[in-house]
């Protein structure tokens, strides 16, 4: 009886907002601020009457509301690295950042995908570990490892930490071939549908309560695998001293060094070197790259040149792009 | 006024509620004045048909983005009129007010200095310049009733969201 009365008199009483309110919720959940209120936090709520009795002023207050705000679990991870990156076969680190985007601190289990659909290789995971000193970049022997199950330590409400994947990259895979690796990131409270309840297992005694995200984020790094060769192919021409191509003592061997990088990406420090055939003296300054004249001394340029041979450093040659080493010897009389 | 309006034109509301054996909890120095807080969360579930259903329930568990309706249910349990009724109520700093408020209920955006309806109201930016003033300005609510009768209650809520 008492509630069919309250509930009439509700429907005449109540502020207008309640039908603004039935609207609203057909939008979906409202996602918490940036910076949301820590769990533990007990919000409270009074209210104060003023009233007129008899011609005096009297105040009461109402009861006290408390409301103990919940933890919530929330996670979001990215992958830092500029863009895709190059690889070859061998060690190579992925570098993530995980956040702990609740209102309490939060360790956070971590888990690599390499074995993703449409990877045209996979690499093998050899270890997660964490930026310990904060410099942004892997130090082996100095950010620690996280030993399996890799779970991070409480990262407080707001933060991130960034997170290294070190991976084996194998042999064999097609030049350009991509591939894929995951970093799952979940709340260790527990992860799930949003709105799961862990019964007094949030921050200050409260209940973890499992936000939007489910607890859960991944994010992908990107490897582009490069298998870049090095192609060397040497000419020879002759010309006499007397207008022809014969080798005769006298004759001049202009040789010619094309090196040519195929694949998709560039090769380091390329040093071309070749000796001094045997009946032959190498011809002073004539040393040559990609048309231009070198110097024959040591440390003026790419070039040098002796009795012994020659050697010039490339350096890093772009995929695609060839560099054609000239030089000449005189056919000893 | 909306609520005063609905007391006034409900005379036989009053006389059902005066006849309601409420427990004597908040008679509070022996006033008249009953004034009973109370706080309820929206809970929206999903019916297997697909239907958004909207519940207003007992808040066991509260997190950051949870919606939120603070009430105070008044009565007036004693003989004679309460006159000049105002009941106000600061937002928790934990809470912002949302856009649901009644547009009548009277605010305050700068800690109770002024009050006004909440489209009245503006905002002085750091610059000097002034913007209108939104729900999550809002630092204070407060209702004016003119008369409570004898034996009439109601309820007073605004709505919120935890930040």
């Amino acid at each position: 009886m008492v509630g069919e009365w309250f509930t009439l008199l509700r429907k005449h009483f109540r502020p207008a907002f309640g039908a603004a309110a039935a609207v609203a919720a057909l939008v979906p959940g409202v996602p918490a601020a940036a910076n949301p209120v820590p769990a533990g936090t007990i919000i409270e709520n009074t209210a104060e009457a003023q009233y007129d009795e008899g011609g005096v002023v009297r105040t009461v207050a109402s009861n006290t509301v408390q409301v103990r705000v919940d933890e919530l679990l929330g996670v979001a991870a990215a992958s830092v690295d500029a863009g895709p990156v190059t690889v070859r076969s061998g060690t190579r680190v992925l570098t993530f950042e995980v956040s702990n985007t609740g209102n309490g601190p939060e360790a956070m289990t971590l888990e690599v995908v390499t074995a993703v659909p449409g990877n045209g290789f996979d690499a093998a995971l050899d270890a997660i570990a964490v930026d310990s000193n904060g410099n942004g970049v892997y130090d082996e022997g100095v950010d620690a490892i996280l030993p399996a199950p890799a779970i991070t330590a409480p990262l407080a409400a707001g933060t991130s930490q960034r997170i290294f994947v070190i991976l084996t990259v194998p042999a064999g895979f097609a030049d350009g071939a991509v591939s894929a690796v995951e970093l799952i990131a979940r709340t260790a409270t527990g992860s799930g549908a949003p709105g799961t309840v862990f019964a007094d297992a949030g921050e200050s005694g409260g209940d973890a309560v499992v936000g939007l995200g489910g607890g859960m984020a991944t994010a992908t790094g990107q490897m582009v695998g490069s298998s870049s060769t090095v192609t060397l192919v040497k000419y020879a021409s002759v010309s006499d001293r007397f207008g022809g191509s014969s080798a005769t003592p006298g004759a001049t061997i202009t040789y010619a060094i094309a090196a040519s990088v195929t694949g998709s990406a560039p090769v380091d420090a390329l040093v071309i070197t070749d000796g001094i055939p045997a009946g032959t003296r190498y011809l002073a300054n004539s040393l040559n790259l990609d048309s231009a004249p070198l110097t024959d001394a040591a440390g003026d340029d790419a070039g040098e040149a002796s009795a012994a041979g020659i050697a010039v450093t490339l350096g890093t040659v772009p995929g695609g792009n060839s560099r054609t080493v000239t030089f000449a010897v005189l056919i000893e009389e | 006024m909306q609520l005063f309006r609905s007391l006034g034109l409900k005379p036989h509301l009053a006389a059902l509620v005066a006849v309601l054996a409420f427990p004597a909890q908040a008679q509070s120095g022996g006033s008249p004045l009953e004034l009973v807080g109370y706080v309820k969360r929206e809970q929206i579930t999903t019916t297997e048909t697909g239907e958004r259903r909207v519940e207003w329930v007992e808040p066991s568990v509260v997190v950051p983005g949870d919606r939120l309706v603070f009430g105070t249910r008044f009565a007036n349990r004693g003989t004679a009129p309460i006159e000049r009724f105002v009941v106000s109520n600061p937002v928790p700093a934990s809470v912002r007010v949302t856009g649901e408020i009644d547009p009548a209920t009277l605010v305050s955006v700068d800690g109770g200095k002024t009050w006004g309806k909440l489209a009245e109201l503006a905002i002085a930016q750091a610059d000097g310049s002034r913007r209108a003033a939104l729900p999550d300005d809002v630092t204070n609510v407060r209702w004016v009733l003119p008369e409570i009768a004898p034996g009439a209650s109601g309820t007073l809520e605004f709505p919120v969201t935890v930040r």
